[in-house]
């Protein structure tokens, strides 16, 4: 199944596009979804995944759909077919 | 509606975008904003931060929080019709950052209806920011950037009238000050550790309506509410070890949520303690220093 990725801020610049499409197994969670974005996207690795708890949980809030992860059920939130995902990165500053 | 969405736990009716680890809380987008409105309204409350006629600048980079606390304080003033808001900015000159940043705090304060006033490094201390990370230096550039920006905010709301200067600063950024000063055993910082500055004659007082809202929310509702800010990390920043404490204190946040607010507090318990001593003045500014000449003064090369 596809699902649609928008990438905010320097994610996008990290990967070199601001939206790109993700081809992902039938019934596949969000943090499979996660996985294999970073496997097609390495550059967004770095920016997105933090290296000692292996999650993207502290440096990005990631909306399924317009709900927050976290209020669904994190990255064990399964995914539907179309389903719309913004990755907006918790940076510091401002 | 996805399967898994859950009612929002404040009204009770409308489905919940957001959920709030440390609280349980799971918020629809509109009860998100009135939830984060009251947070700051309280917090304004108890510190007694603002006159009820007070003229207060804002100090907006262009990033999340500060385009958040500028469109937040215009909501909560609102109500205030002695009380004024305005907006001031630092141009650090950090090229390909700061530039960008302005011209987003730019169009929110247009669309804000708010005055907007900018202040320089190079008219103000005679080099810019990467000149000063260019050159031979003892300490990191962080050290240099913070402190000259909080005396160019300082300038810049003396210029404007303000009596209050406001500052972006959220609750990470107040957790990981209450870190750092322990981890460097400075009981001067320690003491004085307060979202909330002191009333000094010739200094404007600076005060921190964020300090309890995590910075994760502050991302939220500038998503939410369709700011757009700046979101490059400073091209500097990785040189702090504040940097290593916001990794640490981030992690901590993740796997036992409520860690952030514990430490502030830990902070707000044990300063006002002694150990800090008394301020005099800068000879050659006046403002409050613990030594001759006050760190802005020193760095800047002023004394």
């Amino acid at each position: 199944m596809r699902v649609q990725v928008r990438l905010l801020g320097h994610l996008g610049d990290a990967a070199g596009s601001d939206e790109v499409g993700l081809t992902v197994e039938d019934g596949a969670s969000l943090g499979m979804a996660v996985t294999r974005l970073v496997e097609e996207l390495p550059a967004l690795g770095d920016a997105l995944i933090d290296s000692v708890l292996g999650s993207y949980t502290p440096k990005a809030l990631i909306l399924v759909d317009g709900v927050e992860a976290s209020n669904l059920d994190g990255p064990a939130t399964p995914l539907r077919d179309g389903a719309s995902l913004v990755l907006i990165p918790v940076t510091h500053g401002g | 509606m996805n399967e898994l969405t859950r009612i929002c736990t404040r009204c009770r009716r409308a489905p919940s975008v957001y959920h709030r680890p440390y609280s349980g809380e799971r918020l629809c987008g509109s009860c998100f904003n009135e939830s984060l409105l009251e947070r700051v309204k309280k917090t304004v409350g108890r510190y007694e931060m603002f006159e009820y006629d007070s003229r207060i600048a804002v100090g907006v980079s262009g990033g999340k929080d500060s385009l958040a606390l500028l469109r937040l304080l215009v909501e909560l003033e609102r109500d205030r019709p002695y009380a004024e808001v305005v907006a001031v900015c630092v141009d650090e000159g950090v090229e390909g950052y700061r530039d960008e940043a302005l011209s987003l705090a730019g169009s929110s304060c247009r669309e804000l209806g708010v005055e907007m006033h900018t202040v320089g490094f190079r008219e103000l201390f005679g080099e810019t920011m990467d000149e000063i990370a260019a050159r031979d230096r003892e300490l990191g550039t962080c050290s240099y950037c913070g402190v000259l920006r909080r005396r160019a905010l300082d300038e810049v709301a003396r210029a404007v009238d303000a009596d209050r200067l406001a500052t972006g600063h959220n609750l990470d950024d107040m957790a990981q000050s209450v870190m750092l000063n322990i981890l460097r055993s400075d009981v001067v910082r320690i003491d004085a550790f307060t979202p909330v500055g002191r009333s000094l004659e010739g200094f404007v007082r600076r005060v921190k309506p964020l300090c309890e809202v995590p910075e994760r929310e502050t991302t939220f509702y500038a998503y939410l509410n369709g700011l757009e800010f700046q979101s490059l990390p400073c091209p500097y920043a990785e040189e702090a070890m504040r940097s290593d404490v916001r990794r640490f204190l981030n992690r901590m946040e993740v796997k036992r949520p409520g860690t952030l607010f514990t430490v502030y507090q830990t902070g707000l318990k044990i300063r006002g303690r002694g150990g800090g001593g008394e301020a005099g003045r800068c000879r050659v500014c006046g403002r409050p220093a613990r030594g001759e000449l006050c760190r802005a003064c020193e760095l800047s090369g002023m004394g």
